[in-house]
């Protein structure tokens, strides 16, 4: 049975570990993209993926939509922290980061195979790779960023 | 979770409850600017940097203070040994929580 100052000591100890957490989160939050960026970057992927698999040659213009995003991206690192290059977590490579990614190729692969003609179709493509590409990088977003909290937190090197 | 590089070793310095945030926010991170640390953390600049103060006499962070484009900045890294400290700080808390 543990004395009353372990137990205080135990949850002094807790309550300092969560604020850690808490405090690693955000920054990684902070110095990672803003979420706007992150959805115009897959809706014009999406959008062009779609549109020069359907039209190909008069289609090849919109990847012109990427630059605004190249150039709100530049806007955007100003002032920002600079995340650790070298994330030495195992789980990046092993969980769900890489399991998230080849999925990510997976499904891209699997919409090459859908051959949309109509207006319709083009639109219904546009829309489930939006959806399921979203889907996607957030889970690969949440995964990373979580690497980065406890890289952060275990690696002192 | 995965397993801290740093033996587990309790630092009276950084475990006050500002200090550690400090380390906590700076750890995921190369560099961060001091507006930026400070708006994380919600404290006013008189108390960050009287705490970034000590951890800096104690070699625990770096501070680079320099002028881009007629604007002062100043730029805050855990050093090696900072770094060092605060997992194995971590580690420590950890040991504690599960004892």
């Amino acid at each position: 049975m543990d004395s009353p100052e372990v137990r205080r000591d135990q949850k002094r100890a807790a309550k300092l570990l969560q604020s850690v957490a808490h405090d690693s989160r955000q920054m990684v939050k902070a110095s990672g993209n803003p979420r706007g960026l992150l959805t115009s970057i897959v809706a014009v992927s999406a959008v062009v993926f779609t549109l020069c698999q359907a039209y190909p040659p008069r289609a090849y213009w919109l990847v012109m939509l990427y630059l605004p995003l190249i150039l709100w991206y530049a806007v955007a690192q100003r002032g920002r922290a600079k995340p650790r290059s070298l994330i030495n977590s195992p789980k990046l490579l092993t969980g769900a980061y890489a399991r998230y990614f080849l999925l990510c190729i997976l499904l891209i692969n699997c919409l090459r195979f859908w051959e949309a003609t109509l207006v319709g179709e083009v639109l219904a493509k546009i829309l489930v790779t939006f959806i399921s590409a979203m889907f996607l990088v957030t889970k690969m977003q949440t995964a990373y960023n979580r690497a980065r909290v406890e890289d952060g937190n275990d690696q002192a090197n | 979770m995965t397993k801290p590089t740093s033996k587990a070793q309790f630092d009276v310095l950084i475990h006050a409850p500002l200090r550690l945030r400090i380390c906590a926010s700076l750890a995921p991170v190369d560099w961060a600017e001091f507006a930026h640390l400070k708006q994380n953390l919600g404290v006013a600049d008189s108390v960050l940097s009287k705490h970034l103060k000590q951890l800096s006499d104690a070699g625990y962070v770096d501070i680079e203070r320099f002028t881009k484009l007629g604007r002062s900045h100043v730029r805050i890294s855990l050093t090696t040994a900072g770094r060092r400290a605060y997992v194995g700080h971590v580690a420590a808390l950890r040991e504690i929580t599960a004892n």
